[in-house]
């Protein structure tokens, strides 16, 4: 039976080594995208205390996370940027990034990069494409440079792309031009129609059409780049979700039964307001962990014990209208769970 | 490899056709969801000792006897991936291995 909690390695199962904190410090960045599911853009100003972030950190590392992602925003615009990742480092947390690349040239971000041991860059197709998403002419070429930088630091990257209804005939284009850059991961996320999405992009909801296109180009990639370049998709067949369900629900794997936090949310996220929620960004605030400004020690065990069994009642749920939905067979399942913690709330 | 790139000209074509054949869409990714159920979609598994090239890219049908058995090899593969080839051209269907060197 699989079991999603660990992998296998030389015949010996050990525990999955990414327990993840997707920290978004700031909604401030350089660019406003159509796609953008937090509303960042240039005129954000709000930033997470260093302070608070670095107290926080220090408690989930000993209640068993140590993978941090960095997101936002645009991560290299939180001024706590290089404060922030020596001490996630120091105390041993692997710190990884995702970044629109475009700010790369600065000597503060070049000094950064030696503390990231992994950065993902957005990419929405070729230049135009991208241009157009970006909201910026030239912002392709400027992605491009830092790219060039990251190449020449030998720094391990990856590039992230939103599949939408006009990007998905040119992902093999995409794939090889990750691959032809020295990426080492391809990460595939469907368009969802949050945050700018669903103002400025009316009518590019991934449909079961273009989710099928996506899972079978996708599923190609897989196989064309094997062990050379990691190809991963966010979507999921819904058959696939019937037979093997731990695969998305937390609550049936075996490592799950110690009711540690860390063994069931593999990852929680920090708003840029400080409110810590599990699994993705716009989770509904019932299920929120807390909040780092006056977060406690004891708050984790706390929230094991009196949220876990509403969230577990929530992925059932989830996983049951997904297996009797027969109209949708390809499915973004942290979309899905994400609605419905808001459907449920309300 | 130009068989490679009229292979993914047609793919793409295929499926973009699939606006309109919303059965094959379902149909391919079908198939390759059921490849991933029976295990044909495998990430490292080691073996020791014994010398191997560094890929095998074989040609042909995948029969559940022949895997049994090509699993039996000890398990050689970093990373093993299959892809229904024969959902653009019925006659081909590869899967490509790469082998810890």
């Amino acid at each position: 039976m699989l079991d999603a909690c660990h992998k296998e390695e030389k015949g010996q199962l050990v525990a999955d080594p990414f327990r993840t904190i997707q920290i978004h410090p700031t909604r401030k960045c350089n660019l406003a995208c159509l796609h953008c599911y937090s509303f960042s853009s240039p005129l954000m100003k709000e930033m997470l205390d260093i302070e608070a972030l670095k107290r926080f950190l220090s408690i989930s590392y000993d209640n068993g996370y140590n993978n941090i992602s960095v997101s936002g925003g645009e991560p290299f615009l939180y001024s706590h940027l290089e404060e922030l990742l020596k001490y996630s480092r120091s105390i041993g947390y692997q710190n990884t990034m995702a970044s629109n690349g475009m700010l790369l040239q600065s000597e503060r971000n070049q000094r950064i990069l030696e503390y990231v041991d992994l950065i993902a860059i957005s990419l929405d197709g070729p230049a135009d494409l991208h241009d157009k998403i970006r909201g910026q002419k030239g912002a392709f070429e400027k992605t491009m440079k830092g790219v060039e930088i990251l190449k020449k630091s030998a720094k391990a990257f990856g590039f992230i792309h939103t599949i939408t209804p006009e990007s998905w005939p040119s992902l093999i284009w995409l794939a090889d031009f990750a691959f032809d850059n020295g990426a080492k991961l391809l990460q595939l996320h469907p368009l969802e129609m949050q945050g700018r999405a669903s103002e400025d992009m009316p009518g590019s909801e991934i449909d079961d059409t273009l989710a099928h296109q996506a899972y079978i180009l996708a599923s190609y990639l897989k196989s064309k780049y094997a062990d050379r370049m990691i190809v991963q998709l966010d979507l999921l067949h819904r058959e696939y979700i019937e037979a093997f369900p731990q695969i998305v629900n937390v609550f049936d794997r075996q490592c799950a039964q110690n009711h540690k936090i860390a063994d069931v949310l593999d990852t929680i996220i920090i708003e840029e307001t400080g409110k810590i929620i599990p699994i993705a960004y716009g989770f509904d605030s019932t299920y929120e962990i807390g909040n780092i400004y006056n977060f406690q020690n004891s708050d984790f065990e706390k929230y094991s014990d009196e949220k876990l069994p509403k969230l577990k009642n929530l992925y059932t749920q989830t996983i049951t209208n997904i297996v009797n939905n027969r109209e949708s067979d390809i499915v973004n399942w942290n979309e899905v769970l994400v609605n419905q913690s808001v459907l449920i709330s309300n | 490899m130009p068989d490679l790139k009229d292979f993914e000209v047609a793919l793409v074509k295929r499926l973009g056709a699939g606006e309109v054949d919303k059965v094959f869409l379902k149909n391919a990714s079908a198939a390759i969801m059921n490849l991933r159920k029976n295990g044909l979609v495998i990430d490292q598994i080691y073996i020791k000792g014994r010398p191997r090239p560094e890929r095998y890219i074989i040609n042909g049908t995948v029969d559940p006897d022949f895997w049994a058995k090509f699993k039996d090899l000890g398990g050689a593969f970093n990373r093993f991936e299959v892809f229904p080839y024969g959902i653009v051209n019925p006659e081909g269907f590869r899967f490509q291995a790469n082998l810890r060197g």
